[in-house]
């Protein structure tokens, strides 16, 4: 009897807790939701695995504090008890040793200040953030990169100048796992503005950052790179339009590459710049099929030293007001099978017969070889829902039909607008988002959804 | 319990939970499915027509309590229906017909003809009247999970509340 009961308990919690859905498809989804946290929705948030089963989640919740939960027993962990000052932005990384946990972020008290701090999550410990900057007036843009013991922080500061508030990025490097920081140096200093930080930390700790630089001559891509012997000067990869958000660094193999959205007098492009020779020179290219796309989003990852894919999501601002997709966001994938020397044409992987008339934007993607996955905001039901479609042929060809990861037109689930929040882990897809509690649409709790794909 | 019985009482659970498994991924296809995934059946058409023709029958009346409850779930998470008739009962309509409508997946587009007249009315100091005045025009209606309802759009400002 007592096992009866027992089985029942377990039966009931299944089907009503955990029991994979499959709405109408092959693909077999979970979900796991956070109704008891409130989303700060402006701010990142992140998934974590840790050791290869565990999963965390990284966010900011709507009280002011930097939640660490650990998705199968729910165990919460605050980071900023007692740190005064409002928290902004959000950064991690993996330390040496694979269950510590480093992060990063801003707080605005007195004055601005940027934080550093180390959890681990073995023991649960969480040291006092020490401070890395409050010189530069550090603001709520943060790149955060660790290998070993170097731990690479690349920010966007207005620190002023003698001719007045400046604009510019600074970064800091820690050699001995974020116990202590090199003073703030500035990446950009003979620029006018630059307040796009990106980074990208490589296996030996060496950061290289791309960015945006306004100057007496226009406005370039500049790439700067640090080594154990310090910065290099910088280079110019070109002259370039208005960079608007998206710049995307990617190190594939020792090919860098840099992918950006920018606008040449109000009309706006896709471009991309590779090098093979570490940063001294550099090969241009422009995504001729994005001229005039608006960009909502901007992925790019590779999939091994071959495959590299890049989605988009933008409105076509090429169309007349009567069309509409000059208002409504559409999905633009690209696929390079030769390390991204080279791209393909846009590949619709969007399925929807009606589609013009909704929205579908801020893809995320992971891939691992041939296998890329896409993950988007699809408005097809009305109400913001997860799709996904896959591709097993380095994104040449896709699924038939779009795979919800919700049941269809029952909520309002969001991306981020800004972090690829979908990963996956032996074989299973992990994607985080927020899910609104009304269709008032002001407060939002986290959701993780699962998946397989089917063979 | 005997060797047996706690055999038959495994297979038993195991049975239990593959039904269970079964039914969860064949859920979706439950007795009341939604048809939001319908692109556009009769039933879903036929639908668009009659929820549009009681909207326009609760405004002839001057309903506006009852003409509430039709427009999309975004404006009635923000706006009360007693905001909505305060700001909506300007305007009566004298005869309404819905004459076309058509589906285009969770997109509906009702074509309506409408006799209507604003009695006389102040708008910020400056008296406003129309008289009985016959106009048609198209309206967008949005299948949201359960139903259609009507998109509330604000014409003037080319802009709605429903984000999609």
């Amino acid at each position: 009897m007592q096992m009866l009961k027992l089985l029942m308990l377990f039966l009931f919690f299944w089907n009503i807790a955990i029991s994979p859905v499959c709405y109408g498809y092959s693909v077999k989804v979970e979900e796991k939701t956070f109704p008891e946290d409130s989303l700060e929705l402006k701010e990142p948030r992140y998934i974590m695995p840790f050791e290869d089963k565990n999963l965390w989640l990284l966010f900011m919740n709507s009280k002011d504090e930097i939640v660490i939960r650990e998705v199968n027993s729910k165990a919460k962990l605050v980071l900023n008890v007692g740190e005064k000052g409002k928290p902004s932005e959000l950064v991690w990384c993996r330390g040496a040793d694979s269950s510590e946990l480093k992060i990063s972020w801003r707080a605005k008290a007195e004055g601005k200040i940027l934080l550093f701090n180390t959890i681990d999550l073995k023991t649960n410990k969480i040291d006092t953030p020490i401070t890395v900057d409050k010189t530069t007036e550090p603001l709520p843009r943060i790149k955060l990169g660790c290998v070993k013991n170097i731990v690479n922080l690349v920010w966007y500061g207005e620190r002023s100048d003698n001719k007045g508030r400046k604009y510019s990025i600074y970064a800091s490097r820690s050699f001995d796992g974020g116990r202590t920081f090199s003073e703030p140096f500035e990446v950009t200093p003979q620029t006018r503005a630059s307040i796009y930080p990106t980074l990208i930390t490589d296996e030996k700790g060496n950061a290289y950052v791309f960015t945006e630089v306004v100057n007496e001559n226009g406005r370039e891509m500049v790439f700067r790179k640090t080594t154990e012997k310090g910065w290099e000067e910088p280079v110019s990869i070109g002259k370039i339009g208005t960079v608007s958000i998206y710049i995307r660094p990617l190190k594939v193999g020792n090919r860098l590459m840099v992918f950006w959205f920018n606008s040449y007098e109000g009309v706006p492009v896709t471009e991309m710049a590779y090098s093979d020779d570490g940063g001294k020179t550099w090969q241009r290219q422009v995504f001729e099929t994005t001229r005039y796309f608006d960009l909502t989003g901007m992925q790019a990852v590779a999939g091994d030293n071959q495959n590299v894919y890049l989605v988009l999501s933008a409105v076509d601002k090429s169309k007349s007001e009567d069309d509409p997709r000059k208002l409504k966001d559409q999905l633009l994938f690209y696929y390079s099978n030769d390390g991204g020397k080279s791209f393909s044409g846009p590949i619709n992987i969007r399925h929807d017969a009606f589609g013009s008339y909704t929205r579908a934007h801020l893809p995320n993607i992971v891939a691992r070889g041939k296998t890329v996955v896409v993950v988007w905001n699809d408005y097809r039901n009305i109400r913001a829902n997860l799709y996904m479609n896959y591709s097993t042929d380095g994104g040449v060809t896709w699924q038939d039909k779009d795979i919800p990861l919700e049941e269809p037109g029952k909520f309002n689930t969001v991306l981020h607008w800004d972090v690829n929040n979908l990963i996956e882990q032996q074989g299973t897809y992990y994607v985080l988002a927020h899910r609104f509690k009304t269709d008032a649409m002001n407060e939002a709790y986290p959701v993780l959804i699962s998946f397989k794909l089917s063979k | 319990m005997s060797g047996r019985a706690k055999n038959n009482f495994i297979k038993i659970c195991l049975l239990m939970i593959l039904s269970v498994l079964i039914l969860s991924c064949s859920n979706s296809t439950s007795e009341k499915k939604s048809l939001v995934e319908d692109p556009g059946s009769p039933k879903k058409v036929k639908m668009l027509k009659d929820r549009a023709s009681q909207f326009w029958a609760a405004m002839v009346k001057g309903d506006l309590k009852e003409a509430y409850k039709y427009y999309d779930p975004f404006l009635r998470a923000k706006m009360s229906p007693e905001e909505f008739i305060e700001k909506h009962s300007a305007v009566k309509y004298h005869e309404a017909t819905v004459t076309d409508v058509k589906v285009e997946g969770n997109i509906g587009t009702v074509h309506v003809k409408v006799k209507y007249s604003v009695p006389k009315t102040k708008i910020r100091q400056r008296e406003l009247s129309i008289p009985e005045t016959t106009t048609d025009f198209d309206e967008r209606w949005l299948f949201v999970y359960d139903d259609w309802y009507k998109e509330y759009y604000l014409t003037y400002f080319d802009a709605g509340v429903a984000f999609y």
